[in-house]
């Protein structure tokens, strides 16, 4: 397989990097799965061009980023509502198209959403370390040079693909994105610690009222809690993942994301359900977010119909693939 | 034979996530047991297992929902756990540690924390270098940071608590203690254990079979080396 420079980076957002499903396997030595955020949008994404899901793709952050294309190719990018301008021209989100060389991108403001995925036809060139793309900025590996996109970077991309003629080039758009400025639910289960948190807090409400703050990042998203509770429990660390609800010693939750390291100190009182972790991805710190509990039979039930949507998409894209291929 | 005992708790964590819970205050009793049921756990090789992750008092394992239920059509899984120990008959098993002979400079100009330890336990300089150079520790667990090891046995003189506000950066290679452990900061990073000490040694690799230096059981001795030492080694 041969690669050629496909985009130049003009101009780079805050956070902008090169993720896939996530590194697995190694979570025993302490290194963090990392991975891409919001898991349903960037498979969305390359399952569009009929990607493998685990294709690597670009993560990219309230980016105002601009990129110059190198090579014709074709993109698909899903997400945040961003407003996206190739060539001056709107592009829509959650749709295929072509890009030609010298052609010009630009990434604009998010009416719904914080993350947007931009998927290349065979997945963006990526350093592979321990059998992931994902970007470690811990340790400097994985993704492209093991940092963040910056301004004069050139990433590459397969050469010589061709979408079939007649390709459904299906638009499927995100139905979870929080509305930016209003407050969004994001349900949760009880976690391992639940019951110091129940004794605590005896009068359990069934929603709880926070705010999501400016310090989050990949790593977790500290939460101010409407009424905080401050506690004094001490706890040997142990084995955490992502969605995991830390309850800190000043009352206030920190929410385990991408990043998250691979143990805590902290009692694991709750878990935000897998169905509902795409959509916290996308919530953007400083909003405000309505913790609402939900039975844990509901989430694995919510969790596996997403799953399932997803291999409806898979399977209708590949088809159309297929059967335009001669 | 020796004696392993099984979970006292499984909770459902996570769609994905499974946590299982020892509660003997036998600490001997519920290191061999979390260790034995790891170990166990890796040798399957199940293909719904993506993570197995041990600590001190709990196990976690990160799992595949969609390959669990395609392979195992089962709607329970901390039930199908606990039932697959009862049927597994896990023994114990002795693992070969390694052994490693860490380097350590502890020269005041590489160990911010090491006086101000002296001055908390009321043990000389010179003598903390000797305490904590005299003990073969061993890995309890990883965690924190990619290659971040939880060493225990450090000797009792010298146990003192965390800084009670965590600087924001740490060197990578800094030696520190905090409570009953001692570990090595793998990479830059914020953190809170009191630093006495750096050793010019990297704690990650690129071998895909053993990307970090330490593992959990493995013993490890610290040497004291002087500051012209260090400064050879780190510019190997």
């Amino acid at each position: 397989m041969s690669y050629v420079p496909t985009i130049e980076v003009i101009k780079a957002g805050p956070d902008d990097r090169i993720q896939d499903m996530g590194r697995f396997g190694y979570q025993h030595l302490g290194i963090s799965p990392s991975g891409v955020m919001d898991t349903y949008a960037a498979s969305v994404a390359n399952i569009l061009l009929n990607n493998k899901v685990n294709s690597s793709i670009i993560e990219l952050v309230l980016s105002f980023a601009k990129w110059r294309i190198l090579c014709p190719t074709y993109f698909s990018i899903a997400g945040a509502e961003v407003e996206i301008k190739l060539n001056g021209k709107i592009q829509q989100v959650g749709k295929v198209f072509a890009v030609e060389k010298d052609d010009e991108l630009q990434f604009s403001s998010s009416s719904r959403g914080a993350r947007l995925y931009v998927a290349v036809q065979g997945g963006w060139r990526s350093e592979i370390w321990l059998g992931s793309s994902s970007t470690d900025i811990w340790v400097n590996r994985g993704g492209h040079q093991g940092r963040r996109l910056q301004s004069g970077d050139q990433i590459m991309a397969q050469t010589s693909f061709k979408l079939p003629e007649g390709f459904n080039r299906q638009f499927f758009r995100c139905d979870y994105l929080p509305i930016n400025g209003e407050r969004a639910t994001i349900r949760i289960i009880k976690g391992p610690d639940y019951e110091i948190w129940n004794g605590q807090n005896e009068n359990t409400q069934k929603t709880i009222l926070g705010q999501i703050s400016t310090q989050s990042n990949r790593m977790g998203y500290h939460t101010e809690l409407q009424h905080p509770f401050p506690h004094q429990y001490s706890m040997l660390s142990s084995p955490i993942t992502k969605g995991a609800i830390e309850w800190l010693p000043n009352g206030n939750w920190i929410v385990l994301m991408s990043d998250h390291p691979t143990t805590g100190g902290y009692p694991w009182i709750g878990t935000v359900i897998a169905a509902d972790l795409p959509k916290l991805a996308q919530v953007i710190p400083g909003s405000s977010v309505e913790w609402m509990w939900v039975e844990a039979e509901e989430a694995v039930q919510l969790f596996l119909e997403q799953q399932r949507n997803l291999q409806i998409l898979q399977h209708a894209i590949h088809e159309s693939f297929r059967k335009n291929t001669h | 034979m020796v004696q392993i005992v099984p979970p006292d708790t499984f909770s459902f964590a996570a769609e994905e996530f499974l946590l299982m819970e020892w509660r003997s205050t036998n600490d001997e009793l519920v290191k061999r047991s979390i260790q034995s049921h790891f170990h166990w756990i890796q040798e399957q090789s199940f293909p719904w297992v993506r993570d197995c992750i041990p600590s001190r008092h709990r196990l976690g394992i990160q799992m595949n929902l969609l390959v669990f239920q395609s392979l195992c059509k089962h709607t329970n899984i901390a039930q199908y756990w606990e039932d697959l120990f009862q049927d597994a008959d896990i023994v114990y098993k002795h693992q070969v540690s390694k052994t490693h002979i860490i380097p350590v400079c502890y020269d005041v100009s590489l160990a911010p924390d090491i006086e101000e330890v002296a001055r908390i336990s009321g043990v000389e300089l010179d003598y903390i270098i000797q305490l904590h150079t005299s003990v073969e520790y061993e890995v309890s667990m990883m965690g924190f940071l990619p290659g971040f090891a939880y060493m225990d046995g450090l000797p009792a003189p010298i146990h003192v608590p965390r800084l009670s506000k965590p600087r924001t950066e740490v060197p990578a290679g800094s030696v520190a203690i905090a409570g009953t452990s001692t570990a090595i900061y793998p990479v830059a990073s914020p953190g809170g254990w009191r630093i006495i000490g750096r050793t010019p040694l990297s704690m990650l690799s690129d071998d895909i079979e053993s990307p970090t230096r330490f593992n959990v059981g493995d013993r490890v001795r610290f040497t004291p080396i002087g500051l012209r030492e260090w400064n050879n080694l780190m510019h190997e």
